[in-house]
Parts: structure tokens; C-alpha cells; sequence
């Protein structure tokens, strides 16, 4: 049985995130940003099953596409938009950008764009939490293909080595830019006798469901503070229709062969999570339909008050 | 006390005075951990003197991880060969992340590379790349050349914010020195170079493991030939001001430098700062001659390293395009250019200039 008020709010957090970053794509193809941009569209339920699970505490850090992972966490909305724009009120003061997402208040701790980096980051960040006896677990999100790196790898063996407290999430999009997965691992490769065998605790799941990643989350850090055992949460994410890196959709041959528009419509977080709010969770469709056109207005509220302080070509 | 035994009793001021401290790395947890420089420390703080798996990128980065949130540990890589494993963490991570993130967010790892010259170790051992991070903003730069200079250096990096880096030449590891082991870190700056001797004749320019044979050479000259120099050893590089005015002045007010470098002049660290001294004033002009090792890597057999490296004949050699006549110079042993210098460092005296 679905808790109404907290799976609105899964619904909510979602919504917010999408409607910032559409709007935000639209000044990126009008020249009104000189950040570089990696949209996080699709792969919205993510980020917020994860952090939704996680207390202010839990020491949460992204990568170069991260908007989703810092909103999540409850970073602050004003801030970012200010910091991609590069204005002295952003979240970094603009010396970082749309790759450099930060609130340590909320337990945002960074998000830094050399993919793997973060993995060692991230250990250490665990290594704090462990060393000052604190009840929290640091969390990493990286890609599929930052997952390539030997950072990673080396990263699970020392987290597990030493006990550290941390969750490794893999947002899987199947595309490294356009390359797919088999253009990168023969077909042999295996996550789960990899990350096994590193001395970690291994979860392969779908993410269309923001509550199901939520849920999962909540065992696999009580899993972690009392096993004293590294985890990785691999979640297969849908990358929406824009491509890698800007807003930009990519049409390269032999790009999304098989995930075409259909199926990215067909499989949206959003989308799904809204239906079965409705179906199993026997909400007036017309309810959700408000409540998401709220949230919408409010984030164009916002994000058009902000803008319009911004001096830098706007 | 010699070189090592500075480093460990600088360690052990580190890890006795605060409990967020903590060493890491290949070994150091050895009874003779990081040659000798960790020995025992590991009996004293089981729980803070870490070996780690042989993942260079991956243990600097937890560091870097660790440092960010408020710990304070100690990195210690064998060779600059390894320490390039983590140059990801080093210079992308480490020496930006306060900058990136706007501010008030430091990073103050500490890193301890060695770095440079030491028989046997050939071409892949023995790189010498100071001047990469001195191009690097961001990062507080340590180049000991004596046993005060590395003990007062740990102390003081573990009173700033920054993140610091010991480029540390193990060819010196058995120089010694008589000094008193405090340092009050409450001036808070450290020396940018120190001048030794006082002649006026020529200005001997170096850092590091150059130290040792330009005090020679300075010796040599007072002795046998009356000529009387000075050499500028520089030692830290600020991370946000690499070059202060007091050194630029100290440069621009030499008579006949002679750059004596250990690593290939070309694009090093002293070619560097001589542009940078020469360039910053009005296009000053400066006597400049150099002596450093040719452009190629240091091979492994001592009869292929022959005098590779600076030593008394090659300096005497530079510093008579100045006019200096020098007619005879001492037969180089063997162990003068292959084995690293029991030197004793206290009988020189020294003005240090921030």
C-alpha cells in the first residue's frame, strides 16, 4: 500500500526536477548559458528513490550531470539555477558551473566531472563518517561508463577493505556519449562477479520506479551500517531524448537503436510513477494532474524571478 | 638527526598533536615503513598509519576525500612515477577543489613524493617534474633540501588549509644536521628560499638535491681560489603566489647566476622562475648561465649516468662563461657522483627570505 502524502512528494521532487531543467535547456539552445550541461531528463527517479532514502547526514556527491542528484538532496533551487548561469550567487559563487553542484547543508557535498573520480572521493568520504563514528553512509552516483574506470574498481576494494560506509550507484543509460555497452565490454563482462568478488554487495534493478529505489535503498543502508560492507546499486536508468552533453539530440546511425522515442515515452519515470499513483494508488488522475502543474508553476516562478536578477546575456 | 629521522619525528608532531591525522600509504606501516621515514609509527597509532592496496589513484583520492571533510591525512608515494597514478586526484581534484566549489570548502591533504635522482633506478625512477606542480595553482609546493627544511615543513602544513605537496629527493636521505626540532607556526608563513654564504662573486641558483653540491663547490672556491658566492635555495612555493617580491628582488640583485638544476633545464622549474623574475620588472636584464643534466631521461648503469648530474667540475665549467678561470679541479671518485652524500648541513649558516 502506497503512503499517499510521501509517494506525492516522490512525485513532486520529480516533477521539479524536469520542469528546471527543461526550462534551463531552453536558454542553453538560445546562447543565454556558457556552462557546459549534462541534462539529467529520464533519469530523474534516481536520484530522488536514492536520496529520498537517505537522511541530511548521509554525505551524498554526483558527477558532471548531477542537477538531479543535488535538487534530490534537497539542494537549493535558486542557487543552482544562479551558479549555471554564472552568477556570484550560485551555489559555487560561478567558479564551477553546471558540472560543480554544492549545498553541504543539505549534505550535497560536491559533484565533480571526471567521472571515476568520484569513486575514490566518495571512499573517503565513508572514511569520515566511519572515523568520527557518525550513523550515516556516504553515497556516489556515477555512469555506466564512469563504472569503466579503474578508479572504480580499485575504490570498492578499498571501501571494503577498510569498511567503509558507502553506496556506489551506477545510473546505467547504456550510453558512454553514444557509445553503447557492447561497443565497451565483450559479452562476458559481469557487474555482479566483479563488484562480488571486490567484497561489496551488488543490486541490479530497473529505476522506473522511484518508490521501488527508494525502498531498496533504505535495506541497503541499514545493510551497510550493520554488515559493515560496501554496496553498489546498479539501476537501469532511461536516458531521455536529449543526448550526453547539452540539450543537444544526438542522430548519429546506430544511436538508440532499439530505446527509439516509443520506448523512452513508454518507459518514463514520471510518467509511469504518475500511472500507478493512479491505478494502485487509487488517486484521482485530475489531483495529480494539479498537483503537477503546481509544481511546474511554482519552478517557473522561481526560475524567472531568478533570471531575472541575472545580468549575464540574458 | 638526519633526513629520515627529521620526516619521522615530524610525523609523529603530526599524529601526537592532532587526532584527525593520518599517514597512508605503500608500506608505511613496515618496521623500516617508507625508508624509515614511518618506522614504528605504526606501533604508536595502529589505527592512523595505514597500508593501503597498491591502488595509487584510488588511496590518494580516499585522502582527498577524507581531507575535504575535515580530517587531515598524510599521503606518502615511493617514486613521482607512482604518485603520477593519482595525478587525477592530485592536481583535478585536490589542488581545484577549493577554487571550484567558490570558497570555504578546503582540501588540506598533504602529500609526500619522492622524487628525482638515486643510483640504480634508471629512467623510469628518477624523473624529475617539480616544475608541473608549481604550474598547478592551488597547491602549497615543499621542496626540502636539508633535515630542518623537511621537519619544519610537515609542521607547518599541518597548520594550513591548503593542500601541500613534499617533492622529496631521496638522494638526500642521509644528509644530517644539528637543530632544534620545535617550529612555532604562529608567524605563519614559511621560507620561500634561504641564502647561503655571502660572497658576492657569482649567485648559484638551485633547490632540492642541488643544495649539496653547490655548498661544495662555494667551499671549494673560498679555498682554492679566492672567488666567494652565495647560493639561493628555493624551498616553498606559496599556492596562491609562487615567486614572493623579496625573491624576485634577491634574483634581480645577483651578479653571475648560475642556474644549477638537477632535472633538464627545458621548461624546469628554475628556467621558469628566472622568466617569471626577468619578465615581472621592466624586463630587468640578468647574467644568466645554467648546469643541468641533458635532455634525456637518466639511464640505470653509472657508467652511462657518468656526470649526468651537476657536480663541482660541470659548475666550475658554467661559471667560467662568466670569466671565472678555474685551472685545476678535483678528480670526481665514484662515489662523489653515484652514492647519495653523508653531507652534514650544520656548519652552514643561512638568511632565509619569505
Amino acid at each position: 500500500m502506497l503512503n499517499l502524502d510521501s509517494s506525492l512528494k516522490l512525485l513532486s521532487k520529480m516533477v521539479r526536477i524536469r520542469a528546471v531543467e527543461e526550462l534551463i535547456a531552453n536558454d542553453f539552445l538560445n546562447n543565454k548559458i556558457f556552462s557546459f550541461l549534462h541534462l539529467s531528463i529520464g533519469q530523474e527517479s534516481a536520484a530522488v528513490g536514492v536520496c529520498s532514502a537517505l537522511n541530511t547526514e548521509d554525505l551524498v556527491m554526483g558527477n558532471h550531470r548531477s542537477h538531479h542528484h543535488y535538487l534530490a538532496k534537497g539542494g537549493d533551487l535558486e542557487k543552482m539555477i544562479y551558479e549555471i548561469y554564472g552568477d556570484s550567487r550560485g551555489c559555487c559563487k560561478g567558479f564551477g558551473g553546471s558540472m560543480h553542484m554544492l549545498d553541504r547543508s543539505v549534505g550535497f557535498v560536491g559533484s565533480t566531472p571526471i567521472l571515476g573520480s568520484v569513486a575514490p572521493l566518495g571512499t573517503g568520504i565513508g572514511f569520515y563518517l566511519k572515523a568520527t563514528k557518525r550513523d550515516n553512509i556516504a553515497v556516489i552516483f556515477i555512469g555506466d561508463g564512469a563504472a569503466e574506470e579503474g578508479a572504480f574498481y580499485e575504490s570498492i576494494n578499498l571501501a571494503a577493505l577498510f569498511k567503509v560506509p558507502i553506496l556506489f550507484v551506477i545510473e546505467d543509460n547504456k550510453y558512454s556519449v553514444i557509445s553503447s555497452h557492447s561497443d565497451r565490454k565483450s559479452k562476458d563482462y559481469s557487474y555482479s562477479k566483479i563488484i562480488e568478488g571486490l567484497g561489496a554487495t551488488y543490486v541490479n534493478m530497473a529505476a522506473k520506479d522511484v518508490a521501488e529505489v527508494n525502498s531498496t535503498v533504505t535495506s541497503l543502508k541499514a545493510g551497510i551500517l550493520q554488515g559493515r560492507k560496501p554496496a553498489v546499486l546498479h539501476l537501469d536508468v532511461v536516458r531521455g531524448v536529449y543526448g550526453h552533453s547539452g540539450p543537444l539530440k544526438e542522430n548519429a546511425p546506430h544511436y538508440r537503436v532499439n530505446d527509439n522515442i516509443d520506448f523512452i515515452t513508454a518507459n518514463d519515470c514520471i510518467g509511469f510513477y504518475k500511472d500507478k499513483l493512479i491505478v494502485d494508488g487509487g488517486i484521482e488522475a485530475d489531483v495529480i494532474e494539479t498537483l503537477i502543474e503546481e509544481e511546474i508553476k511554482e519552478v517557473e516562478t522561481v526560475f524567472f524571478n531568478v533570471r531575472s536578477n541575472i545580468k549575464i546575456r540574458i | 638527526m638526519n633526513f629520515v629521522e627529521a620526516i619521522r619525528d615530524g610525523h609523529l608532531y603530526q599524529l601526537s598533536n592532532n587526532e584527525l591525522c593520518y599517514i597512508i600509504g605503500l608500506g608505511v606501516n613496515y618496521p623500516n615503513g617508507a625508508d624509515g621515514s614511518t618506522k614504528g609509527l605504526a606501533i604508536l597509532y595502529p589505527e592512523r598509519v595505514l597500508d593501503v592496496p597498491v591502488s595509487e589513484l584510488s588511496f590518494t583520492g580516499m585522502a582527498v576525500g577524507m581531507a575535504a571533510q575535515g580530517l587531515r591525512p598524510v599521503v606518502h608515494h615511493g617514486r613521482i612515477e607512482f604518485a603520477m597514478l593519482a595525478f587525477d586526484q592530485i592536481f583535478t581534484q585536490a589542488s581545484r577543489w577549493n577554487y571550484m566549489f567558490g570558497g570555504d570548502y578546503p582540501c588540506p591533504i598533504s602529500l609526500r613524493i619522492c622524487i628525482g635522482r638515486q643510483w640504480g633506478n634508471g629512467p623510469q625512477h628518477t624523473a624529475n617534474y617539480h616544475s608541473m606542480f608549481i604550474q598547478s595553482p592551488g597547491l602549497d609546493v615543499f621542496i626540502p633540501a636539508t633535515p630542518e627544511d623537511v621537519f619544519r615543513g610537515l609542521i607547518y602544513s599541518s597548520s594550513i588549509d591548503r593542500p601541500s605537496v613534499f617533492l622529496e629527493s631521496r638522494w638526500l636521505y642521509r644528509t644530517s644536521q644539528d637543530f632544534e626540532a620545535t617550529f612555532d607556526n604562529s608567524q605563519g608563513k614559511f621560507e620561500t628560499a634561504s641564502i647561503y654564504g655571502e660572497g658576492n662573486d657569482f649567485t648559484l641558483l638551485t633547490y632540492g638535491d642541488g643544495l649539496v653540491d653547490c655548498l661544495k663547490f662555494i667551499d671549494f672556491c673560498n679555498e682554492n681560489y679566492g672567488y666567494h658566492g652565495r647560493v639561493i635555495c628555493l624551498k616553498y612555493f606559496h599556492a596562491d603566489l609562487r615567486y614572493s617580491e623579496e625573491l624576485i628582488q634577491a634574483i634581480l640583485n645577483s651578479n653571475n647566476v648560475l642556474a644549477v638544476d638537477t632535472a633538464p633545464f627545458e621548461g624546469g622549474l628554475l628556467a621558469s622562475f628566472i622568466g617569471y623574475a626577468v619578465t615581472h620588472h621592466k624586463h630587468e636584464s640578468l647574467k644568466v648561465e645554467k648546469c643541468s643534466p641533458p635532455h634525456h631521461p637518466c639511464p640505470t648503469s653509472p657508467l652511462l649516468v657518468g656526470e649526468y648530474y651537476p657536480n663541482i667540475k660541470s659548475i666550475a665549467a658554467s661559471l667560467s662563461n662568466f670569466g671565472f678561470t678555474f685551472n685545476e679541479l678535483p678528480e670526481l671518485l665514484f662515489d662523489d657522483l653515484h652514492v647519495a652524500p653523508n653531507f652534514d648541513y650544520s656548519d652552514y649558516k643561512y638568511v632565509n627570505i619569505y
